[in-house]
């Protein structure tokens, strides 16, 4: 096998697909969300896992999957309750598999120890009440799906039978075959085809063929289908009922040699399609990194074919160019939204872990995530994804009280833990908030001096603020016991460095009684952020427009000198103004100025122009450059030029 | 056995110096430099290489040599980034002559005799020319670029 490893990182990934899919959806039922649909997905997921280990071997884990799969039939057709227990269960299952997928990853073939128990406990639990009723074959319950009669009953709708005919001369008579059968499952589901759709799908056929279809999209809607290219429709019978139909229709058919697709599972593969036309494609990072790269270079080598242009001053070349132009600023658009992923990626795990922590303190915790759509740089992703898995373990282990503790404070036996995410200017917020039993910080004083992290005397003169800063401290746990969930080694100090490591901060808000709220801000690093384009001294550079208040025009006699200052009255307030000689050299008398602020403190420096606004990718600096005081980054505009942005908070 | 080296062979005012091959990425015509304010002196500033924000530095001053008119054939030399701890730098050198194969017998250590205010940085002197003609010989100076770029990261540390 040339290509095996490739195979086996698409098998991983696209598991690791389907097994979140799964665990969400498990999730989803147990509160009580839309239970059929949850279903669906559930039996959808397993089913396509099912199907590719088995293709690539992995015994073990097809086997789970299968009962899994018969379990969730059961539970489809409505012969089984889903309880808490079936629930647990399930995601240990789901916990099997993600480890098998682990070992897989990292070219072991996974152990099928585990997976045998549980697939005994799986099938034990499909037979048990079973009694009397038939036992289902596994293969049959997998493929039984909704029973054929129930989604008729469902939906009425009437039925065609198409004769079609495809282009003899055609030489990809299977694609034309299969395009039409998708194309119309969009509109209707398909219950026959004659030949049967596999053979119709290889091209194994000759002449016209027939395809029974229930549709509501009307007789119209098929003729526009069924008449596409290369394709001509021979014959489209009137709406018929169903039951009728089917016996019509089928009796052609040659029965012995086809009957691989009854009717149900055709059903369900339109319903496939259509779930799956949503997804996503992956794409490795380090290829779009290699595109983002690609298509800054055309935007440089744009810049260079205007500059030919000018002087040549071609009408039709410049507007060929112009043409191009436009194509690459929205290609550069599209590849910086790319780029970008909403925080639910990571978010979408921590249900699961509040979950799991909580059942296993024995507290109740309602956890709610808002703003998962907020988009972080994708290189920021994984980093944060351990330090919030932390906070948020800690806030139900540590934060959140027993049920009992609360009632007795008057609080309702329920905790609440808060995730939310919002952008606010340049920055990414994040937020874990709960209303647990907060920090005491006498207690803090207490280990702060025991762990030898603080002098007595110190300890005894330190502020909340100084008291709360000894979470993030190596070595510091105010947990009594160390639990298998937080105690884990690693503590807030690790938290605290890796958000850093991301230039980020992290901030803490304690309130005994009340609860905890760390405060998580990420910068605008890598993000797009909205910049103001400035020449200064002749130098072109970029101000975050979330810096900037204003843009003034002035008189030369308005500027006053005090000392080596100088300050301006603009509009009854007096503002320091700066000229930034230091880094631009000194510049030639502006009355432009521009108003900017930072942490409520406002100042404004002369500019020579401004040149208006536009979104960008900001790239940090790199280490050789060193801390440049007032730089934040560096970013490539849309012609190509590299373009120093000004840090605010550092510059004056 | 003439075991042999590649290096690049560039120059820098009147000397010529050379580098070894594997650390060079490419080889860049001039192009206008963005200076970036209160960045360290011997960063000349920072150009777009094909979307990559590459910093350009300054060769001449972190040798100490004195500022040349020569600027016709200057040219950049990328540097492989591995060479820089994954930075994009590439070095400025008034022009690149050619890819020089040298042997063993070629080169000659610095510390035999030889003091200079670069020493740490050079790696050795190779001699070069043809062997009959004691007059046509001439020296090029073998720098360790690594160590010149990686002494800029640990003296950033340390302010």
């Amino acid at each position: 096998m040339f290509d095996e490893e490739g195979y086996r990182k698409l098998f991983v990934e696209e598991s690791r697909e389907n097994h979140e899919n799964i665990v969400n959806n498990l999730l989803a039922l147990e509160n009580g969300d839309d239970q059929q649909a949850a279903i669906d997905e559930i039996f959808r997921s397993a089913h396509t896992l099912k199907g590719m280990s088995a293709s690539m071997g992995f015994d073990a884990m097809e086997h789970l999957c299968h009962s899994m799969e018969d379990v969730f039939s059961l539970i489809r057709s409505g012969r089984r309750e889903v309880t808490a227990t079936l629930t647990d269960l399930l995601l240990t299952c789901t916990d099997a598999i993600e480890a098998m997928l682990d070992a897989i990853e990292a070219g072991e073939t996974p152990s099928g120890e585990q997976s045998a128990s549980l697939v005994q406990e799986l099938q034990a639990f499909a037979e048990e009440e079973e009694g009397s009723a038939q036992e289902t074959p596994p293969a049959a319950a997998a493929s039984a799906g909704v029973p054929p009669e129930q989604a008729e009953e469902a939906e009425e709708r009437p039925l065609y039978t198409l004769t079609v005919g495809v282009d003899p001369s055609s030489t990809m008579k299977d694609v034309r075959a299969m395009l039409l059968l998708q194309n119309l499952e969009e509109i209707g589901t398909i219950h026959s085809t004659t030949p049967s759709r596999e053979l119709l799908e290889d091209g194994k056929f000759d002449g016209p063929f027939e395809i029974l279809i229930e549709s509501e999209a009307g007789e119209d809607a098929l003729r526009t289908i069924a008449s596409g290219t290369e394709l001509s429709l021979l014959a489209l019978s009137t709406p018929q009922s169903l039951p009728a139909a089917s016996e019509e229709v089928r009796a052609p058919e040659p029965a012995p040699s086809e009957p691989q697709i009854p009717p149900p599972q055709v059903q369900r593969a339109a319903k496939t399609e259509k779930s799956r036309e949503i997804k996503n494609i992956r794409v490795d990072i380090q290829r779009l990194d290699r595109m983002m790269n690609l298509v800054e270079d055309l935007v440089i080598n744009r810049g260079r074919l205007e500059q030919i242009a000018k002087k040549h001053g071609i009408k039709e070349f410049d507007e060929a160019l112009s043409m191009v132009g436009r194509s690459v600023s929205d290609l550069q658009n599209l590849m910086m939204g790319i780029r970008m992923m909403p925080l639910e990626r990571i978010f979408n795990r921590l249900p699961r872990v509040v979950r799991d922590v909580a059942n296993h303190d024995g507290k109740e915790v309602e956890f709610s995530i808002e703003g998962g759509e907020t988009e972080l740089d994708r290189s920021m992703m994984d980093g944060l994804s351990d330090p919030l898995l932390h906070i948020i373990r800690n806030a139900v282990n540590h934060g959140i009280e027993t049920p009992e503790i609360r009632n007795a404070s008057g609080k309702s036996p329920k905790g609440s833990l808060r995730l939310t995410a919002r952008r606010d200017k340049d920055n990414v917020i994040i937020e874990i908030e709960d209303d647990g039993a907060g920090i005491d910080p006498e207690r803090l004083r207490k280990k702060g001096v025991e762990k030898g992290l603080m002098t007595p005397e110190a300890a005894a003169n330190a502020t909340k603020d100084e008291l709360v800063g000894l979470l993030f401290e190596p070595g510091f746990s105010t947990a009594e016991t160390i639990t298998d969930i937080s105690g884990r080694g690693v503590g807030l100090d690790v938290v605290k460095k890796t958000i850093e490591s991301l230039k980020g901060s992290i901030k803490v808000e304690t309130e005994v009684g009340r609860g905890t709220k760390f405060e998580l801000v990420l910068p605008p690093t890598m993000a797009i952020i909205d910049v103001m384009m400035v020449h200064i001294n002749g130098m072109r550079c970029a101000i975050p427009v979330s810096n900037v208040v204003e843009v003034a025009q002035t008189r030369l006699e308005a500027i006053h000198r005090i000392g080596n200052s100088e300050a301006i009255l603009l509009r009854d307030q007096t503002l320091p103004m700066h000229r930034l000689d230091d880094m631009f050299g000194r510049a030639e008398k502006s009355d432009t100025l521009v108003v900017l602020q930072n942490d409520g403190r406002r100042c404004c420096i002369v500019v020579d122009s401004v040149d208006g606004q536009q979104e960008v990718v900001v790239k940090p600096l790199s280490s050789i450059a060193g801390n440049c005081r007032g730089i934040s980054g560096i970013t490539i505009p849309g012609d190509g030029d590299v373009v120093p942005v000004l840090d605010v908070n550092t510059m004056i | 056995m003439a075991a042999s080296v590649d290096v690049v062979e560039f120059q820098l005012g009147e000397e010529h110096y050379a580098l070894d091959i594997q650390i060079a990425r490419e080889i860049v015509e001039m192009m206008p430099i963005t200076p970036l304010p209160r960045a360290p002196e011997y960063l000349t500033g920072i150009i777009n290489l094909r979307g990559e924000i590459t910093n350009i530095i300054d060769l001449r001053n972190l040798l100490g040599l004195p500022e040349s008119d020569e600027a016709e054939n200057r040219k950049i030399v990328v540097l492989m980034p591995d060479v820089t701890n994954g930075s994009n730098v590439g070095i400025i050198v008034d022009d690149v002559h050619s890819v020089v194969s040298v042997r063993n017998d070629q080169i000659e250590r610095i510390s035999d005799g030889i003091t200079s205010s670069i020493s740490s940085y050079v790696k050795a002197i190779i001699k070069i020319g043809d062997e009959e003609d004691e007059k046509a010989k001439t020296l090029i100076i073998w720098l360790d670029v690594q160590k010149v770029i990686g002494d800029l990261g640990s003296d950033l540390g340390n302010h």
